[in-house]
């Protein structure tokens, strides 16, 4: 509630400076409070002695008065005593007794409820499994007649490759007819050197044989030469 | 433009104190000398603009176009705040006898008859001073003739 009122001092407006201080410009600062007096000068001596008129109330005034505000109290009294009854009638209360009946009757209804639904769901589940379990039966029994069809065609595969084998043993190599076989290797070469035109004739003997000049290539691969 | 309050007139309903006293009174929510007022239901020591729990009226004092004071009361929720041991202050209690809620407050009464008295007395002022002016013409032209 305090409002500073700032004084510039009028040194520097008049050209000379003052002459406790160092500064150009001095500053007086007073506080005005709203234009009136301190609260701790207390009251003025014109009002020191100043009574208040008390009002004055005529006696017949006074009496009717206090007569009507008694009448006043008692009636709101009774007023507000009423309003209070009749708000606290208006809301709305809870019968314990009933309300543990009602309870328990749904208690009962809910559970006889949850009964009738448990079987009806119980048997649908019977069902449900009993199809499943005869699908996967039948599932089942398909895999294992293709796993033994499977088998048997392996196994006759297996002796037809066997039979095949030992019809070409015949003609395999041993240690006993091993001599035999170089021999006539080496008695019968076979020249594969020859060439396949695009009519698919072969023509055999055109070219020089290998090891004619298998001399001069082996010279000529000698290093440093 | 008046200084709003940061709260929702209507009230809060918020109870931030529920064992102090309740108390239904007229807050100032005008202008500067325009003054109007809302009728809540707050919490005794509270500020006047502080955020009542609930708003249940309006008063307009200044008188309008018709010469009326414009006041507006829900009776119900008032109902309630005093069955849950709201007090009132003085001016609702006042307002609420003259809308015939409560019985008319003393105050009320006493106000009409001094408005009679005062009225009785400048009547009888100007009645005086017309025959004292009736008595004196009447000398004056008595001396005249």
């Amino acid at each position: 509630m305090l409002r500073n009122t700032l004084l510039a001092g009028s040194s520097a407006a008049n050209g000379s400076f003052g002459i406790l201080s160092g500064l150009p410009n001095t500053v007086c600062v007073q506080c005005v409070r709203w234009k009136r007096k301190p609260l701790w000068l207390g009251t003025a001596k014109s009002k020191l002695f100043r009574i208040p008129e008390r009002p004055k109330i005529p006696k017949d005034e006074t009496i009717e008065l206090l007569r009507l505000h008694n009448n006043y109290r008692t009636l709101v009294r009774s007023i507000r005593h009423h309003i209070t009854e009749a708000v606290i009638g208006s809301q709305a209360r809870v019968d314990t007794e009933l309300r543990a009946k009602q309870e328990e009757e749904d208690f009962v209804r809910c559970v006889a409820l949850n009964n009738e639904w448990n079987e009806s769901k119980a048997k649908a589940r019977d069902e449900r499994l009993a199809k499943a379990r005869e699908v996967r039966r039948e599932e089942i029994l398909r895999k294992i007649i293709a796993q033994e069809q499977l088998a048997a065609k392996q196994l006759e595969n297996i002796e037809k490759t066997v039979k095949r084998v030992k019809e070409e043993a015949i003609t395999f190599i041993t240690e006993k007819n091993i001599d035999q076989a170089i021999e006539d290797a080496l008695n019968n070469p076979v020249d594969h050197n020859w060439a396949l035109d695009l009519e698919g004739t072969i023509h055999r003997g055109k070219y020089v044989q290998p090891q004619a000049n298998e001399g001069q290539r082996q010279k000529r691969m000698q290093p440093g030469v | 433009m008046p200084k709003m309050p940061w709260h929702p007139a209507s009230g809060t309903g918020i109870v931030t104190a529920e064992n102090a006293k309740k108390v239904i009174r007229l807050a100032r929510y005008g202008c500067t000398n325009r003054p109007f007022f809302h009728i809540v239901v707050m919490e005794s020591f509270k500020e006047v603009r502080a955020p009542p729990i609930e708003q249940v009226g309006t008063f307009d004092e200044v008188v309008n176009e018709r010469n009326e004071k414009l006041v507006s009361l829900n009776f119900e929720r008032i109902q309630y705040w005093i069955a849950n041991g709201a007090q009132m202050s003085k001016p609702v209690a006042e307002l609420l006898g003259l809308s015939g809620f409560f019985p008319i407050h003393p105050r009320s009464y006493m106000l009409a008859w001094r408005n009679r008295q005062a009225a009785d007395a400048e009547a009888a002022a100007a009645a005086a001073a017309a025959a004292t002016a009736e008595s004196a013409k009447q000398e004056t032209e008595a001396k005249d003739s």
